[in-house]
């Protein structure tokens, strides 16, 4: 389920602070820097975040067509990640050492043999396993100055607004009752009512309070 | 108090701005106007959860045919708790969705929009999309009206007490709530504090 099919469930994020003049050119090379980039077993790294296509996480080549589509602008958050469960690396490597002392005669190994074993026996596993592929679709729309994320998990919003600062030097505001009311700005009257709001009790007895 | 508090110290107003949501929909038969914008048919449909705002974990949750007059919701409201999740039903000039609202984040998920009419990828897309950016503008609209009264002297002198009536059963007149909640009343608000 995403943004170009399917039932809807998004998270909402108002978009602080000003647009470059050419917005198209500035941000596809600003989105090109943060281009998702996949992982690989060789290198240490267990996790990869970055933009690809909306709707289409293996699609790396973005071009303007692809991300502008009149006033929205439109991503995908890809996040890759080795995540291998510690029963079964705990397994390989009690294995890997057996026969690593077995080869060495050693009755015992050092910790720095421990340590390079079990970056050995990881790499192994990167190279046997598929890491996760998890992506979610954002379109901003470049008017309203809204951000529509197909993911109310708590966890992605936080990477999206990592990626999305880093990406575009520009704050995000997720919505929520005092950001709505803020938005369009109020009367100075509601502004300074909206500071002191306290909860009502709708329990009450009717004569008297309790 | 910083904005991050502020934020968070305000989210009581999400469940409020839900129960005036039934009350207004009790009052006015379910057609609530939103200035400027027109009339709505808003129904609440068949799933609800209610939390204690001061106790988060205090929670209930109600399924069925129309959950909000059911007596667990009676009990649960007149316990002190609010809505925080409701499915609703939203009608507007011949379009229809269907979103669950949050009350604390005015996340919607599940969100049904109406039959779209667009053939082609581009437009398809951009239909979708206008039609998300309407329902949460509806949501907005309804949002702003409830705070037209709820930042106003009249929530604790009339408001208040007439939701609280309708919680034993009693419900506003029309005619009054209408009046309380038109654009004039906010710019006579207005007029008297200056």
């Amino acid at each position: 389920m995403g943004a170009l099919s399917g039932s809807m469930s998004t998270s909402k994020f108002y978009v602080e602070g000003e647009l470059p003049k050419d917005v198209r050119r500035s941000y596809m090379d600003r989105i090109q820097l943060r281009l998702f980039r996949p992982l690989r077993p060789e290198d240490e790294a267990e996790e990869s975040t970055g933009w690809s296509a909306v709707g289409q996480p293996f699609d790396l080549e973005l071009s303007p067509e692809k991300v502008f589509n009149g006033s929205y602008l439109s991503l995908g958050l890809r996040t890759d990640r080795y995540r291998f469960p510690p029963a079964v690396v705990h397994a390989e490597l009690e294995q890997a050492e057996r026969s690593l002392r077995q080869k060495r005669a050693q009755e015992k190994l050092s910790r720095t043999q421990k340590a390079e074993l079990k970056q050995k026996v990881l790499q192994g596993m990167r190279r046997r396993y598929l890491p996760r592929v998890q992506a979610v679709d954002l379109v901003w729309n470049l008017d309203r100055q809204e951000i529509h994320f197909w993911s109310q998990s708590s966890a992605l919003r936080d990477n999206m607004c990592a990626l999305f600062e880093l990406s575009f030097g520009l704050e995000l505001t997720l919505d929520s009752p005092y950001a709505a009311a803020a938005r369009p700005p109020q009367t100075k009257l509601q502004e300074a009512a909206l500071q002191q709001v306290t909860l009502s009790a709708f329990h009450e007895e009717l004569h008297g309070s309790r | 108090m910083d904005l991050v508090d502020r934020i968070e110290t305000t989210r009581f107003l999400g469940g409020e701005f839900m129960l005036w949501l039934w009350f207004s929909r009790d009052v006015l038969d379910g057609l609530i106007e939103i200035p400027g914008r027109g009339t709505i048919e808003l129904a609440l449909e068949s799933a609800l959860t209610l939390v204690d705002p001061l106790a988060e974990k205090e929670k209930v949750g109600i399924r069925g045919f129309d959950p909000l007059s059911s007596e667990e919701a009676e009990h649960a409201l007149l316990r002190g708790k609010l809505p925080r999740k409701v499915a609703l039903r939203i009608g507007f000039e011949q379009h229809e969705w269907i979103a669950t609202l949050d009350a604390a984040s005015f996340a919607l998920s599940g969100v049904k929009l109406p039959a779209l009419l667009s053939e082609g990828e581009e437009e398809h897309f951009h239909e979708r999309m206008r039609l998300l950016e309407q329902l949460h503008d509806l949501v907005q609209g309804l949002y702003r009206n409830f705070l037209s009264v709820r930042l106003a002297p009249e929530w604790q002198d009339v408001l208040l007490p007439e939701m609280r009536r309708w919680l034993h059963g009693e419900v506003m007149d029309a005619d009054a709530y209408r009046a309380l909640h038109a654009p004039a009343s906010a710019t006579k608000r207005r007029r008297k504090a200056k």
